[in-house]
C-alpha cells in the first residue's frame, strides 16, 4: 500500500513537472519531438484502430439490433450505436489500443534508457529527463487522443450503419436520422474530455513505469506489462467517474 | 534535401492532414448534433403545455405527419412548460389548430405533432399564444384501466359473486358426475339412452309403415281413394247447398220460402189461442165433472 502511495505521488510529481515544461515544447527542437510522438500516437495506430472501431460498431449494431428486432424497433440501432460510441466505447476502445500499443512502447523505450543509464547521462548533461522525454509524449497524447477518438467514433458509427443496412434492413438514411436525433453535443464533448484524461493517464503511467524500471531487460518487460495493466485499471476507474459526474 | 528531412516533412504532412480532417469532422458533427444548420433559416414556434411528459430538446416536430423541425428548448414556467421549436418552414395556425405531444414508440420517445387547423378556418394573429394539448401517457392509461378493473372487482363484489357462482357450478358438476337428478341420470345412466333408442326404433317402424301405406294413417297418406271420396263428398255437399240456397226441396223451401215461415207463425198463434181457451174453460169443466160425478 505504501508503495502504491509512493508510486502515485512520484507519478503526480512527474506529471506536474511535465505540465510546467509545456511552454518549452514551442521551441523548434522540442516541436520535432512532439510531432514525432503525435505521429506514433495517431498515424501509426490508425490501422489497428480502424479495425477495432469498425468491428466494435458492427458488434454493437448487431447485438442491439437483434434485441430491438424482437420489438420491431431495429431502426433505433442508429441512436444506440452512436450514443454508446460517443459516450463510452469510442474513448474507451481508443484508450485501450493506445495504452497497449503506444503506452507499452513508451514504457519499453524509457525503461531501456533507464536500465542502460541513458537517463543518468541526460541528467549529467543537464538535460531534464522529464522535459526531454515525458512532456513531448504527454503533449502528443493530449493533442492526439481526442482526434483519434473522433476517428474511432466515425468508424464505429459507419460500422454500425453497414450492419444495420445489410443485416437488419435499416436504411442508411433512417440510421443516420436516428443517430442524430438522440445523440447530443454533450455526448460528443464528454467523450472527448474522457479521451484527454485517458491520454494523460497513459502517458503518465507509461513514463513513470519507464523511469521506475530496474533489473535490466526483465525489468523492461515487467514495466511494459505493468503499464498496460495499470493504464487499463485507471482508465476504467476514471471513465466511470467522469460518466457518473456528467450523467446522473 | 536529406532523407531525414523528407521523412520529417512527410510525417508533418500526415499528422497535419489527420488533424485537419478530424477537426473538420468534429465541426461537422457538432453542427449535426446541435440540430441546426447554420446555412438554413429557421422559424420559431412557441407552445405552452401543462406538462410535456418527457419531451426533450432535439425531439422531432411533425406537421401533418411530415418532419419539419426539432424541439429547441423547454422552459419551465410557473404553471406551464414553454416549448420552443425550430421549424424549417413557417406554419400559419388557424382556429381549431392542434398541437400535441405523441409517444413515438412503445420503447419511449416523444415528438411534437402540429395540425394547423381546418383550411377554411380563419387564421390566427401572429402574436397568438399557442397552447398544446397534454400528452396521453399510455402507461398511465393502462394503469388507470387496471386500477378501475381492480376497484370494480374489489368494491363491486364481483369477486364474491364469482366465487359464489363457481361454488354453485362446482356443486352442479359434482351432482352431474354423481348421476344425481334428471340431467345427471341422462349423463351417467344407460337406461335413458336405451329408452331413447327404443323410441327411435319405434318411430322408424311407424314411419316405414306410413311410407308403405300400412294402417289407416298410411292408407290416408299413400292411397288416392280416400281423397277421391272426400272430393266426391265435397261436390255433393256443394250441390246440396246450392239447391238449398235456390229453395229447391223441403229444406231449401224452409230456408228460402217465407210462406212456410208465416204459416208456421200462424199455426203457433192458433195453438196459443187454443191453449188459452182450454185454460179458461178448465175450471168450469172440472167443477162440472166433480158436480155430476157426485151423482
Amino acid at each position: 500500500m505504501l508503495l502504491l502511495f509512493r508510486n502515485t505521488g512520484t507519478a503526480m510529481c512527474m506529471l506536474l513537472e511535465a505540465f510546467r515544461d509545456m511552454p518549452f515544447m514551442l521551441s523548434r527542437r522540442h516541436r520535432h519531438d512532439v510531432l514525432h510522438q503525435q505521429f506514433l500516437t495517431a498515424i501509426k495506430s490508425l490501422g489497428v484502430i480502424t479495425v477495432v472501431a469498425l468491428f466494435t460498431g458492427m458488434i454493437l449494431a448487431l447485438q442491439t439490433g437483434l434485441e430491438l428486432r424482437r420489438f420491431g424497433q431495429e431502426v433505433y440501432i442508429g441512436s444506440a450505436v452512436t450514443v454508446v460510441m460517443l459516450r463510452e466505447m469510442g474513448p474507451f476502445m481508443t484508450a485501450l489500443i493506445i495504452a497497449a500499443s503506444v503506452g507499452s512502447a513508451m514504457a519499453a523505450q524509457i525503461g531501456t534508457m533507464t536500465v542502460s543509464e541513458e537517463i543518468a547521462a541526460l541528467e549529467v548533461m543537464a538535460i531534464k529527463p522529464v522535459r526531454y522525454l515525458v512532456t513531448p509524449r504527454l503533449l502528443a497524447m493530449i493533442m492526439m487522443m481526442p482526434l483519434v477518438t473522433i476517428y474511432t467514433n466515425i468508424i464505429g458509427v459507419v460500422g454500425g450503419a453497414v450492419v444495420g443496412h445489410t443485416q437488419l434492413g435499416v436504411s442508411i438514411t433512417a440510421y443516420m436520422d436516428n443517430a442524430t436525433q438522440f445523440a447530443e453535443n454533450k455526448d460528443l464533448y464528454v467523450g472527448l474530455l474522457k479521451s484527454i484524461l485517458f491520454g494523460i493517464i497513459i502517458a503518465t503511467v507509461a513514463c513513470h513505469q519507464g523511469f521506475a524500471t530496474t533489473q535490466g531487460a526483465v525489468g523492461v518487460g515487467q514495466a511494459t506489462r505493468r503499464t498496460v495493466v495499470v493504464s487499463f485499471l485507471v482508465i476504467l476507474t476514471v471513465g466511470y467517474m467522469v460518466t457518473r459526474l456528467f450523467y446522473q | 534535401m536529406k532523407r531525414s528531412q523528407l521523412r520529417d516533412i512527410s510525417m508533418e504532412v500526415m499528422v497535419g492532414a489527420f488533424m485537419f480532417m478530424i477537426l473538420l469532422a468534429l465541426g461537422f458533427f457538432t453542427i449535426i448534433l446541435s440540430y441546426e444548420n447554420i446555412f438554413r433559416q429557421y422559424h420559431e414556434v412557441t407552445v405552452k403545455f401543462d406538462h410535456v411528459s418527457g419531451l426533450r430538446q432535439g425531439d422531432n416536430v411533425f406537421l401533418r405527419g411530415v418532419m419539419i423541425g426539432r424541439v429547441r428548448s423547454l422552459i419551465v414556467e410557473n404553471d406551464r412548460v414553454e416549448v420552443t421549436a425550430s421549424l424549417q418552414r413557417p406554419v400559419n395556425m388557424r382556429e381549431g389548430y392542434r398541437i400535441e405531444i405523441i409517444p413515438s414508440s412503445v420503447l419511449g420517445g416523444q415528438y411534437l405533432s402540429i395540425d394547423e387547423g381546418p383550411p377554411d378556418a380563419p387564421a390566427l394573429p401572429e402574436d397568438t399564444v399557442l397552447y398544446g394539448r397534454p400528452p396521453v401517457d399510455l402507461i398511465d392509461e393502462a394503469t388507470s384501466a387496471v386500477q378501475a378493473v381492480r376497484q370494480s372487482l374489489d368494491e363491486g363484489e364481483v369477486l364474491h359473486n364469482l366465487e359464489a357462482i363457481m361454488a354453485q357450478v362446482n356443486t352442479i358438476t359434482h351432482q352431474l358426475s354423481a348421476g344425481e337428478g334428471t340431467l345427471g341420470r341422462l349423463l351417467m345412466e344407460d337406461e335413458v339412452y336405451n329408452e331413447l333408442a327404443q323410441v327411435t326404433t319405434n318411430l322408424r317402424t311407424v314411419s316405414e309403415q306410413l311410407s308403405t301405406g300400412q294402417g289407416t294413417l298410411g292408407r290416408l297418406l299413400m292411397e288416392d281413394d280416400v281423397y277421391n271420396e272426400l272430393e266426391q263428398l265435397t261436390a255433393n255437399l256443394r250441390s246440396v247447398s246450392e239447391q238449398m240456397s235456390t229453395g229447391q226441396g223441403t229444406l231449401g223451401k224452409l230456408i228460402a220460402d217465407d210462406e212456410l215461415y208465416e204459416e208456421a207463425q200462424l199455426l203457433m198463434r192458433e195453438v196459443r189461442a187454443a191453449i188459452d181457451d182450454f185454460r179458461e174453460t178448465a175450471p168450469i169443466t172440472t167443477f162440472t165433472s166433480i158436480f155430476f160425478g157426485a151423482f
